[in-house]
């Protein structure tokens, strides 16, 4: 089962543009006949190790914002390999995924394969809907799928 | 040569602030502030919807307590529409607030506070860090995740979802409690309470050493303000306002929730973005620094102002906490912050215990109707953090004309700035900044687990930068924590 995380605030217009794209692509895999499930945060905590950890989550897909400046080209979707040997200084209520899979391998001593995805935000104020960047951004995704489908799970950025 | 200290911006709290510390000419701190630099448009984004709408916007403010805000909202809602809510309704918001309190609690404790506890505040920040403890007690570390997510499960039970559970609503709530969820939820109580007695245990064996820490982390007289039943007692979701003075003395036994603004007014300042409310009596001072209305709210606020706390466990350690005063008067260092969380979260369990196991709370009356018979609703809720304050004003058809909250963190502004200004004096000996200093001053601030942006997720993530700055804005030392 692929695990995907999606996480923001759909009130603070891109920052919510993580949860749109974690929902496309739970649609784009269920397509593909894949067993899929997503969960929704508003932000990542510790206690999503469990969820990690679960028997059966082959691989744990992050799917986030990032503040993207349009004027660098940096516009489009991304995806990075997690490795689960990060040790943030930030820990609290801002968790980043690596953390939650360095709990996952510390505490459950489970390690799957996991992925960041992001969507590019330019937009931060108050207000629902994605700014027109974050949405051509999103529109890629298909063509994006194909290409790092046909080499499952993902290819390694 | 008098400077400026900025450490910017604060690790492990949420949102977007730095701090300063002010030295004099003589090298002295002489003052230290605490500036949010993220401003919150939350009120004027609301203005221009409908009321209803407001418990599901609202709870998007934050990812962590979502739970308090819907209430709060809620609450001023059911005072729009005049309607009395159900009781099997009441009990249900209180349920999933005490699971709000259990999970938010433990997440301060154990993940953000523990560390600089069990680890030490002057330890190696690579290793100070809740991965350290884990390294160090796997088995509590996992008991620590299972208490959260206790929290985050019952809430998610119950509303569907463990975040923006829209699931309060005017009048009442939308779904009743099944009798499976309340076996389930009884079948994991006997894993939490152990959890909470096991980090008691420690907090209460390991006092002694923290004695300094007790009389620097903000051990200053002030007012206490929150919420208690009519009759005195801890309360967490509903009740009257009651006001402390710094001798015990209670100075508002109990204020209706609607005339809250009768004794708190809010300030400004020029270098901040949070809001500096103050006790209305005795008012804000002359400017110099020292505000005579200066309160706290929180958890060693509730557990100084009531009578008793109502729950056997939650009362034998609220006896024991009320030894931590000098005198028989109010326990005042916000260092105690860390052991009446977890009371609170004993209290919460115990109120959790009894409300499954009450047999009108599968009653499926849970909404009264009604439209807009009241122009102006207040609804007033203990999050976990202090006191929250909702105050709409709606036209005739329900559309938000008014909106002001005020949050725990705005409560505690004042006291933040007076407890950093008091670690600093007490462990900065020069102006060169040590990462011992930055870890106290940043746990000075964490004692309040204040949500700052209770917004956005995509800020706050930056390492730790501080600096050291003369008098004339020149940098003479400087530090980053990537």
């Amino acid at each position: 089962m692929i695990l995907i995380i999606g996480y923001g605030n759909s009130l603070r217009r891109d920052d919510g543009a993580g949860l749109i794209l974690a929902q496309m692509v739970e649609a784009a895999l269920r397509e593909r006949e894949l067993e899929v499930e997503r969960i929704a945060v508003h932000q990542l905590t510790p206690d999503l190790a469990l969820s990690v950890a679960t028997d059966g989550v082959a691989a744990v897909v992050f799917v986030d914002t990032r503040v993207a400046a349009a004027e660098e080209g940096e516009m489009d979707l991304q995806i990075q390999w997690l490795g689960s040997d990060e040790c943030s200084q930030s820990l609290g209520h801002h968790v980043g995924p690596a953390v939650v899979l360095t709990y996952a391998r510390l505490l459950y001593d489970k390690t799957p394969p996991a992925w960041l995805l992001t969507a590019p935000g330019v937009d931060f104020d108050h207000g629902e809907g994605l700014s027109e960047a974050a949405q051509r951004a999103l529109d890629t995704l298909p063509a994006l799928l194909v290409r790092l489908l046909s080499d499952w799970p993902f290819s390694v950025g | 040569m008098a400077q400026t200290i900025h450490i910017e911006p604060v690790t492990r709290i949420e949102g977007h602030a730095k701090i300063t510390v002010q030295l004099d000419d003589a090298g002295q701190v002489s003052d230290a502030k605490f500036h949010v630099v993220e401003f919150r448009g939350f009120e004027k984004f609301c203005v221009g919807r409908t009321f209803p709408e407001m418990p599901g916007i609202t709870m998007r403010i934050c990812g962590i307590c979502p739970v308090s805000h819907m209430l709060a909202s809620a609450k001023a809602c059911d005072a729009i529409q005049g309607t009395r809510v159900p009781v099997t309704a009441q009990k249900l918001r209180r349920l999933i607030n005490h699971a709000q309190y259990t999970q938010s609690h433990a997440l301060s404790f154990f993940h953000l506070s523990a560390p600089d506890l069990i680890l030490g505040m002057e330890s190696d920040p690579a290793n100070r860090n809740v991965i350290g403890l884990i390294l160090a007690n796997p088995e509590l570390g996992r008991k620590a995740i299972r208490l959260r997510q206790f929290g985050q499960d019952i809430i998610r039970m119950v509303t569907g979802k463990s975040i923006h559970p829209s699931w309060a609503t005017p009048g009442g709530v939308r779904e009743p409690l099944l009798p499976s969820q309340a076996d389930e939820i009884r079948a994991r109580l006997p894993e939490a309470f152990d959890t909470t007695e096991i980090a008691l245990n420690w907090m209460k064996d390991n006092y002694s050493s923290f004695d300094r820490e007790v009389e620097t982390y903000g051990d200053f007289p002030s007012l206490f303000i929150g919420l208690v039943t009519p009759d005195g007692g801890l309360e967490h979701y509903d009740g009257l306002l009651r006001v402390m003075d710094a001798d015990g003395r209670i100075i508002e036994k109990g204020l209706a929730n609607d005339r809250w603004t009768e004794i708190i007014a809010e300030a400004v300042e020029p270098w901040s973005y949070l809001k500096f409310p103050y006790y209305k009596p005795l008012g804000y001072g002359n400017g110099n620094g020292s505000v005579p209305g200066l309160y706290r709210v929180g958890p060693i606020a509730r557990l100084n102002i009531c009578d008793y706390a109502g729950t056997p466990r939650a009362e034998r350690e609220l006896r024991n906490f009320r030894r931590l005063g000098k005198g028989g008067k109010p326990v005042t260092s916000s260092f105690h912050h860390h052991y009446a969380r977890l009371i609170e979260i004993l209290f919460s369990l115990e109120r959790i215990d009894e409300l499954v196991n009450d047999p009108t709370i599968f009653d499926t009356h849970i909404r009264s109707q009604g439209g807009v018979n009241e122009l102006r609703g207040v609804g007033i809720m203990e999050a976990p953090r202090g006191t929250l304050f909702h105050e709409y004003h709606v036209d005739e058809t329900g559309i938000l004309t008014g909106v002001n909250l005020l949050v725990a963190t705005g409560n505690n502004n004042l006291a933040m700035n007076k407890t950093i200004t008091q670690i600093a004096k007490a462990y900065m000996s020069g102006a060169k900044i040590t990462e011992g200093l930055c870890n106290r001053v940043e746990h000075g601030i964490r004692l309040y687990d204040p949500c700052l942006s209770c917004s956005t997720h995509a800020v706050g993530k930056m390492p730790l930068h501080i600096q050291v700055m003369d008098a004339e804005g020149l940098v003479v030392d400087e530090k980053v924590r990537s």
